[in-house]
């Protein structure tokens, strides 16, 4: 019925429907995606330098290489919990491929980050971190590791969601936990050995220690990259899996 | 007659999810009474057989909760039978109702694209419509403005105006004909009987026995989930025609 052109056509439209619709009644437009990682890096950097300094050079930077990529995670997370109720109306009249919806989220927020990078290394730049050629090979490896893991977890808790409201709910409470849980304020080392489990399991922590990797020391992280290519491999395959088995329901239970 | 539409036996109940999607509260608090939902079922349709014949104009007509919206769902495709077999030889085209396939925030000429191409146009193609669809809709001066400031009347005739345009085989209404003003259903009513005569297959469900009778070749009276009827509309609606004595409905 789909052919496969048009599949992918539909995916880029719907993609780029929602990063219009996105900002559309803002006049600061695409400025505000730069103004969430900063205001936050702003606020981290006060506490862990001003209040109660780390004896960490060059904090910034650090915070920053953290926190832009969580801006993906967070959102893409967040929204795709909701990705298939907020389309309801659409589910239960058309019936296109319903994994669409969490896939051109997914990579509508992964353009958003993409495009937050010039800004990122320019920051970086100024604060005396030089771009370098593993970029082009690092930053395109990373994306799609994090899409990968993204577009799994969308699908499954957005699959979910539609039988159990509660979800969504968990999944707020999950994520301000995982923000701390994952290494993005603080380093990894820093973590207690007791406590090692927590990173070793957290999908995000090789996401996260890869693009600081890459993007502060000037290194492509090719042991994160490949961890972060297992995990997204897992996401996908379990995200896949909820989806499969309960997206013919979808449109019953709207 | 070359079936585009074939449902055999067909039968289509739903768990009942209710107190599943009431959440966790309801599933901790009440576990006997959601083990006990989990095995009560709706009923929606049970063993129906039809099928609908390329280029033919087939009414649905029925109570409310008789089966009329699931019997759409599943020529849709959007719903699976529970048991028996539908199959749909040809490209569906759902009218959309209002707002949805649509956003809000986004300009009519964006929407016209986004619907477009969830009814399975191709970019190109809703490109080469544009501006017909805009003349049809007869929105153009608000084209560039966002959806959300039309009119319900607006949204319908836009809607209508991407449906009518998408080159459909199969075009489910679902009491669409009862929106916009009567300049619109005229036009409504021309499109329709263009796209008829181009061999599309059209199915209405309706409420109502005239416009059935009107536009109809067959229609099927869906009661207590079964058909009950089949065949000619004038006959088949007879008794839904001549108006009845309001409290003689209520006593049944």
């Amino acid at each position: 019925m789909f052919a496969r052109n048009r599949q992918l056509d539909l995916i880029y439209v719907l993609a780029r429907t929602q990063l219009k619709a996105r900002y559309k009644n803002a006049a600061l437009g695409y400025l505000w995606s730069l103004a969430h990682p900063l205001a936050f890096a702003a606020v981290f950097y006060f506490v862990f330098q001003v209040i109660m300094p780390s004896s960490r050079m060059n904090m910034a930077a650090f915070l920053m290489t953290g926190l832009f990529p969580w801006q993906w995670v967070g959102n893409s997370v967040n929204q795709g919990t909701m990705v298939f109720i907020d389309n309801g109306a659409l589910i239960r009249k058309v019936a296109f491929p319903r994994y669409f919806l969490p896939l051109s989220m997914v990579l509508q927020d992964g353009w958003h980050f993409l495009l937050s990078l010039p800004v990122l290394l320019a920051i970086l730049w100024v604060s005396g971190i030089a771009p370098h050629p593993g970029l082009l090979i690092g930053v395109p490896l990373l994306m799609l590791n994090q899409a990968g893991i993204l577009l799994g977890i969308a699908l499954a808790l957005g699959s979910l969601n539609m039988f159990l409201r509660d979800i969504q709910h968990l999944v707020a409470i999950v994520m301000m936990a995982a923000f701390y849980g994952t290494p993005i304020i603080y380093e990894a080392q820093q973590v207690p050995a007791a406590y090692r489990w927590i990173p070793a399991v957290n999908p995000f922590t090789s996401i996260i220690g890869g693009w600081r990797s890459l993007l502060l020391d000037g290194v492509v992280p090719w042991s994160e990259i490949a961890s972060g290519a297992g995990m997204a491999v897992v996401c996908l395959a379990a995200g896949g899996l909820i989806y499969h088995s309960l997206s013919k329901r979808f449109a019953e239970l709207l | 007659m070359d079936a585009i539409i074939q449902f055999d036996n067909v039968s289509k109940w739903y768990p009942s999810y209710h107190s599943v999607t009431g959440g966790i509260k309801s599933v901790l608090f009440d576990f006997p009474e959601f083990l006990r939902s989990l095995r009560r079922r709706h009923l929606a349709i049970e063993n129906v057989s039809f099928s609908v014949g390329r280029g033919e104009f087939f009414g649905v007509f029925g109570r409310n909760g008789a089966g009329k919206s699931t019997t759409l769902g599943l020529i849709a495709g959007v719903l699976v039978p529970s048991s028996g077999r539908v199959t749909v030889r040809g490209r569906v085209t759902p009218l959309l109702q209002l707002g949805a396939g649509f956003h809000p925030d986004l300009t009519g000429r964006a929407n016209i694209l986004l619907n477009g191409m969830l009814l399975g146009m191709t970019r190109r193609q809703v490109r080469a419509a544009e501006d017909e669809i805009i003349a049809f809709a007869d929105i153009a001066e608000f084209i560039d403005e966002p959806i959300r400031t039309y009119s319900s009347g607006m949204l319908s005739r836009l809607g209508f105006a991407v449906a009518a345009h998408s080159d459909p085989e199969i075009l489910l209404m679902d009491e669409i004909l009862a929106v916009g003003d009567v300049g619109f259903k005229v036009k409504c009513h021309q499109r329709i009987m263009e796209m008829r005569q181009n061999g599309v297959t059209v199915v209405l469900v309706s409420h109502n026995p005239a416009e059935l009778v009107q536009y109809c070749d067959r229609v099927i009276l869906v009661d207590q989930h079964r058909i009950a009827r089949i065949g000619d509309p004038a006959e088949v609606l007879r008794e839904h025609l001549t108006p009845k004595e309001p409290s003689g409905v209520c006593a049944q």
